[in-house]
């Protein structure tokens, strides 16, 4: 058998997300993590720039328009308009925002009182973490980022004995904490941050505190029972300097690990570079923190 | 002397003059149905009179001065069995007709009445294509199936899709049938090879729309595959590989039984998988499937004989793009099965015939995809069961009348879990590469869908005007089991409902001129809803049947003997078609809501020649449009559908010399549709860029065109085995062909992914 085939091209787009060429909104945290509609927060940015961390006035926003069901997005596109939001304020500072007492009518499941002679409303389906979210808009320099709030709603669609269950066993999302970066060579020795060789290559590890990945439960409506699920812990790396191999690294939640790793390229003359490591848990909470990496 | 001579003159102008109003002249060629070869050496007699001539090494033969009126002519091969078919010559004109013949073997009791090839047909808008021809079509990798991709007003489908698009339709709105019975897929899936072994196979057509009453819940197009008649007499096999697969049929004929069976399996996937790029890997799927037939009849009486049919194929579709994260790992999962078993009855007697075919089936599909931690998946296993019954008679000289019963009955099991956007139908806003909505879903649904459709329709001939006038009555029953979602430990709620579509049908053929005829047809063409949208979660209950209105006309016009031009428009106005609920809270059970309307409208060419010194082929050119509006009562505007290709151009050519044959084909086609991106936002809680889009719709992916080769040798090794040898080059020019948009992470930059750029298929098969 003779085979010619060339294999479809895909094209190059060039650098990926994860270098820092110019400031943006890499996280925000929440905190709590987790909390009712009606009930206080504080969102801390985390701006990424070339030079470090920064903490550049935000344009802070609410998103009060429910998405379609016909919408992949995170947010109805309206909530990307000008004057698609409730704006709150323009702050370098953690913003304390309070969550709409309607977010779960918008964004969770609950349905208005059903009118007389018009049918019920479908509540709205949760994600995979059982979770709803109130978006938060904050821009930095015109530049939108959307940030979701976790926001506490009633079980929809469960029986009143499930329900019972999962409000008695349902504790509500924290943030997780992250441990320090570590740098290996290449044969597995440990590099420290402030002495790495010009062009070389290390593998970076970042790891969590034992209790970040929590455990919590979701129905599965078609069973009517309560399944236990484990957080996936996410890493994003980001960095103005050198190569990341992978942008995005993680444990799924069936994986005990505590730490998780990308490689590294050094630049090839000596200089600081800055890391930036975002982690996530599929809950939505979140941690961040910033490195400096000095090649020598 | 000059005076009686002239009168000698004037007396024998006179009757040859009388003669000539009295006589009309007649030819045609007489070629082998399943092959289309010209049959050398038929005897064509006119019954009744003492007329008769034998067709050349062209298959032709002609008829002057014969008598004008109705007349039986009975064509005789050699060492075969007559066949007659009747037919009008007209006084002071010539007409050329085409026969196809099934020959039977010596010592085969079943004679075939061959009919007026419109008879045959499903519309006066049909093109037909033999198995032999088909299957030599360059780019079709020895599968006579395929050539349905390369027929006028079919879409060029996306690379991997194998999807069937005629007219604009989209592709589950075109029904695929064998020997009658509705068949759920044409081609495998990645639309690499056919679903039915070719050599089951004696003809494929394709009715692009106005198909007659007989047929329905299509809104597109119907493709007819019609299995071949009963083997010759011993045992005869086919047994081939290639690229692509593998496949064999061994066939048994006794008297007036025989059996054949079939079965092929591929093994692209795994060949393939060793040089496919990971990107590449991602987007192109490289499917597995396998696919196995039994045929089996049973020549009961003269004209009359049973026929029991297996069809079974599976497909199989593994892909999974790598991240890094584990946490965002994206894969797909496929798995679709189906069976059917059709028993079909078919006699003749007393100038009426008789089809009767009961069937049996199950289809299987499980869809399992994962995106990062999102999940999604449908699964949908069906029993189905019915019967196709048909009546037709010879009411007088210039009336047929036909009537049946089309019923199906479909007892479906869905499940699904995921976003309520998975999977996509047409209409939603998407781009290649982004993720699904987040909300997680689930459904666990019993549907069943009951439709009893009785048919009448006449075929009246008057002179060169032929009408047939048509009406079938759609009785159709839905149920479910919930009728709205359940919640909680409340006990389900099912519903059941009667629903009825009336559609008028009506055919046109005005032979106006012995080499041109002008045809027309029309009428109402209604579709149950697929019982996956019947679902509370992600449907709705009461979705109504869809519907369309449709009108086709235009001109056929034999050129010559063997080169034959058709121009046809086309017309279709659909509406009540689902689209998902553009509400942020829709009422319970009304994910999907009836608001759709759409519309198709263009035009196709087709000059055909038939085989002449050994050059066949077609050329084909459609333009037109398709249109949708999702929401008229609201904002929404007309939008081209995801299935507008304007201009479709198929130059498909064969040269057959000796042993040898070398096939070519050309395609240009206009791009699919595609909604850009013209923003992004960052969502820091799943760390990417999601878009944000312009105009629906508003712009389109490059032209297609391609050039495919293919070069045949046929090496007789004694009278009884053949050995085929064959290469089939596609896209010999090495053209870079979008297929799909692809941007960067941040949406910022748009690039196309590009298909396979060459791809040279070598074969071989043993016939005997």
């Amino acid at each position: 058998m003779l085979l010619l085939l060339a294999a479809g091209c895909r094209p190059d787009f060039g650098p990926s997300l994860s270098r820092v060429t110019a400031a943006r909104v890499a996280a925000v945290r929440f905190e709590p993590a987790e909390a009712a509609p009606g009930a206080s927060v504080t969102a801390t940015a985390f701006v990424v720039a070339p030079g470090g961390a920064t903490a550049p006035a935000l344009d802070w926003s609410l998103c009060v328009t429910p998405k379609p069901t016909t919408v992949n997005d995170v947010v109805d596109p309206a909530c990307l308009q000008p004057g698609g939001t409730t704006a709150l304020s323009s702050t370098a500072a953690p913003e304390m925002l309070t969550l709409p007492a309607m977010g779960c009518r918008l964004f969770g499941p609950d349905t208005p009182p059903q009118m007389a002679g018009e049918p019920p409303l479908q509540s709205r389906a949760p994600d995979v973490t059982g979770g709803y979210y109130q978006p938060v808009r904050a821009d930095l320099d015109g530049a939108p980022t959307i940030a979701l709030a976790r926001i506490r709603c009633a079980l929809a669609g469960a029986s009143f004995e499930v329900a019972s269950e999962y409000a008695a066993t349902y504790l509500s999302n924290r943030n997780p904490t992250l441990t320090p970066v570590a740098a290996y060579a290449s044969d597995g020795t440990a590099v420290a941050l402030d002495a790495i060789a010009a062009g070389s290559v290390v593998t970076l590890a970042v790891g969590w505190t034992d209790d970040s990945p929590e455990s919590f439960p979701v129905l599965d409506p078609l069973a009517q029972l309560l399944v236990t699920h484990r957080e996936a812990m996410t890493v994003s790396w980001l960095a103005d300097g050198g190569e990341i191999g992978a942008t995005n690294t993680g444990r799924g939640e069936d994986d005990p690990a505590l730490f998780t790793t990308t490689t590294w390229t050094a630049p090839p003359t000596p200089g600081t570079t800055h890391l930036f490591v975002v982690l996530h848990d599929s809950r939505g909470g979140v941690d961040f923190a910033t490195w400096d990496l000095i090649v020598k | 002397m000059f005076r009686s001579g002239a009168a000698l003159a004037c007396l024998a102008f006179a009757a040859t003059a009388y003669a000539q109003a009295s006589t009309g002249e007649l030819s045609g060629v007489v070629l082998e149905r399943a092959t289309e070869r010209p049959l050398v050496g038929v005897v064509v007699t006119i019954a009744g009179t003492e007329r008769s001539a034998i067709t050349d090494e062209d298959g032709r033969f002609r008829f002057s001065g014969a008598p004008a009126g109705p007349h039986a002519l009975v064509l005789a091969p050699p060492g075969g069995v007559a066949v007659t078919v009747d037919e009008q010559i007209v006084a002071g004109r010539h007409r050329d007709v085409r026969y196809l013949v099934a020959v039977a073997a010596p010592g085969g009791t079943y004679e075939s009445t061959v009919r007026a090839p419109r008879v045959e047909r499903a519309g006066v808008i049909e093109t037909g294509v033999a198995r032999e021809e088909a299957r030599r079509v360059a780019g079709a990798a020895d599968d006579p199936l395929k050539v349905v991709e390369d027929l006028p007003g079919v879409a060029r489908a996306t690379v991997g899709t194998g999807e069937i698009i005629v007219w604009g339709a989209a592709p589950a709105d075109t029904r695929v049938v064998f020997d009658g019975v509705e068949w759920p897929a044409l081609l495998h899936v990645g639309g690499w090879r056919s679903t039915v072994n070719a050599g089951l196979v004696a003809r494929v057509s394709l009715t692009p729309g106005g198909f007659g009453a007989e047929w329905g819940r299509a809104l597109g197009g119907l493709v007819r595959i019609e299995g071949t008649p009963p083997p010759p007499a011993g045992v005869h096999g086919d047994i081939g590989a290639d690229l692509l697969d593998g496949s064999a049929l061994l066939s048994y004929a006794h008297g007036r039984f025989a059996i054949t069976v079939a079965g092929r399996y591929s093994w692209l996937d795994q060949l393939a998988g060793l040089v496919v790029r990971g990107d590449a890997a991602a987007f192109i799927p490289l499917p597995r499937w396998d696919d196995y037939q039994l045929r089996a009849s049973v020549a009961l009486r003269k004209h009359e004989r049973l026929t029991l049919t297996f069809l079974a194929a599976d497909d199989e579709l593994r892909r999974q793009a790598s991240v890094g994260d584990p946490t965002a790992l994206r894969s797909d999962r496929f798995d679709r099965s189906s069976y059917r078993l059709l028993l079909r009855y078919e006699a003749e007697r007393d100038g009426a015939a008789v089809e009767v075919t009961p069937f049996f089936g199950y289809d299987s599909s499980r869809t399992v995809d994962q995106y990062g931690p999102s999940p999604a998946k449908l699964t949908n296993q069906s029993f189905v069961g019915g019967l196709r019954a048909a009546y037709r008679r010879r009411l007088g000289r210039v009336v047929v009348a036909t009537a049946g019963i089309d019923a199906l009955d479909t007892h479906a099991h869905v499940t699904r879990l995921g976003s309520l956007t998975i999977p996509a139908r047409e209409g939603d806003i998407t781009v290649f590469g982004q993720p699904p909505g987040d909300d997680v879903a689930a459904a666990d649904d019993r549907i069943h869908e009951l439709d009893l459709a009785p048919f009448v329709s006449v075929d009246v001939r008057l002179g060169p005007v032929t009408l047939t006038p048509g009406l079938r009555v759609d009785a159709f029953l839905f149920e479910g089991n919930h009728v709205v979602p359940p919640v909680g430990n409340q006990p389900a709620t099912g519903w059941s409902r009667f629903e009825w579509a009336v559609d008028p049908r009506l055919a046109l053929r005005w032979q106006a001129h012995p080499r041109v005829a002008v045809v027309a047809a029309g009428g109402l063409y209604h579709q149950p809803p697929d019982p996956n949208d019947l679902g509370a979660r992600f449907g709705n209950p009461a979705l109504d049947p869809s519907r369309a209105a449709m009108v086709t006309a235009g001109v056929e016009a034999r050129l010559w003997a063997t080169l034959s031009a058709e121009a046809t428009g086309f017309y279709r106005q659909l509406d009540t078609l689902p689209t998902r609920s553009p509400l942020p809270s829709p009422p319970m059970a009304t994910a999907l809501v009836q608001d759709g309307i759409g519309r198709s409208y263009g035009a196709q060419l087709l000059v055909r020649a038939a085989p002449w010194h050994g050059l066949s082929g077609w050329l084909s050119y459609t333009g037109g449009r398709s249109e949708r509006r999702d929401h008229p009562m609201a904002t929404s505007a007309w939008r081209a559908s995801d299935y507008d290709q304007t201009h479709i151009l198929t130059l498909v050519a064969e040269y057959a010399f000796r042993h040898w044959s070398f096939g070519t084909r050309l395609r240009w086609a206009t791009g699919f549709p595609r909604t850009p991106v013209v923003g992004a936002y960052f969502d820091t809680r799943d760390a990417r860029y999601d878009p944000l889009f312009g105009a629906q719709n508003s712009i389109r992916i490059p032209d297609f065109v391609q050039l495919d080769l293919r070069a045949e040798y046929a090496f007789v090794w004694t009278a009884r085995a053949t050995l085929r040898l064959y290469v089939d080059v596609q896209n010999v020019t090495y053209q870079k062909n979008a297929e799909e948009f692809v941007y960067s992470v941040d949406w910022t930059q748009r690039g196309a992914i590009t298909g396979l750029p060459t791809l040279a298929v070598i074969g071989a098969r043993v016939l005997f």
